[in-house]
């Protein structure tokens, strides 16, 4: 099912998709990108979710979450050039329920552009 | 953070040899780079915290690594087109150095700001280069025949 326009989604940021200085485009270039939902976990459960299954440590740690707007994001995608149309699907795993996925093939330059939408969240 | 303590020469050393690092007939253009060299190329286009990032990728993330269990190792070929558009590039001077990432495809992405503040981005893959230039809105790829233009291309 397609998540409403209302939800906001997050997505992990290890230390291979950020320097300190920059996000890496990568986080959300390709196909089938992974994210997770707000609505069904809060922020300070998937600090400790990610750690436990998305990182890797010591050389693959998480650094950052990402969070950004169902519609925002589609909103990015509509006003593109070219316009892609983005969409957000549940894909509840047995370690994420609230794990989604963002189908379709982002660009470099359309990942560009959701990059600079992003809020990006640290740790406390 | 800071990585390259944990790397010794003698491992770097072994990695590239078993890699075919930097063997001419990988593709054309192709320069013989030592060690030395090698390093200095990191050092004086990426500053320490891109060369330690790009040893610790070559060296540590191997198959296996990504968020799905299936991220690859860095690509041989990658790497060496990698070193050989550092070799050519001009960065602007500008406070902030060039980010280097590893993708999930086991390639390796170069970023920085152009003298406008926009972004540049080059993902070297295994057989041709994907760039990015926010100012202009363009996308594409180039083969790696043509790297050194792609390197004069965007160079500041």
């Amino acid at each position: 099912m397609t998540l409403k326009r209302d939800e906001n989604i997050v997505r992990a940021v290890c230390s291979d998709k950020f320097d300190g200085m920059r996000l890496s485009p990568s986080l959300f270039a390709g196909s089938n990108t992974s994210v997770s939902r707000l609505s069904l976990i809060s922020l300070e459960n998937h600090w400790e979710l990610f750690r436990r299954h998305v990182q890797k440590p010591p050389h693959r740690t998480l650094e950052r979450i990402a969070e950004i707007n169902v519609g925002q994001l589609e909103d990015v995608g509509g006003n593109h050039n070219p316009p892609t149309q983005l969409s957000v699907e549940e894909d509840p795993l047995a370690w994420n329920q609230a794990h989604a996925i963002i189908p379709q093939k982002i660009s470099r330059g359309l990942a560009n552009a959701i990059l600079k939408k992003l809020a990006v969240h640290k740790s406390d | 953070m800071m990585f390259t303590e944990q790397i010794s020469n003698q491992r770097l050393q072994s990695a590239m040899g078993s890699c075919g690092f930097l063997n001419p007939t990988m593709t054309p253009h192709t320069s013989m780079l030592d060690q030395p060299e090698m390093e200095d190329v990191l050092l004086q286009k990426l500053g320490v915290r891109g060369w330690g990032r790009t040893h610790y990728f070559r060296n540590v993330f191997q198959s296996g690594w990504g968020e799905h269990g299936n991220g690859k190792s860095l690509s041989p070929r990658a790497f060496e087109a990698f070193l050989r558009f550092l070799q050519a590039v001009q960065f602007p001077a500008m406070d902030k150095e060039p980010s280097v990432f590893l993708t999930d495809q086991g390639t390796i992405e170069l970023c920085w700001e152009d003298t406008r503040g926009a972004s540049v981005q080059v993902e070297f893959r295994r057989n041709d280069a994907e760039y990015f230039l926010e100012h202009s809105g363009e996308e594409g790829t180039m083969d790696y025949r043509s790297l050194l233009a792609l390197a004069q291309k965007l160079s500041a």
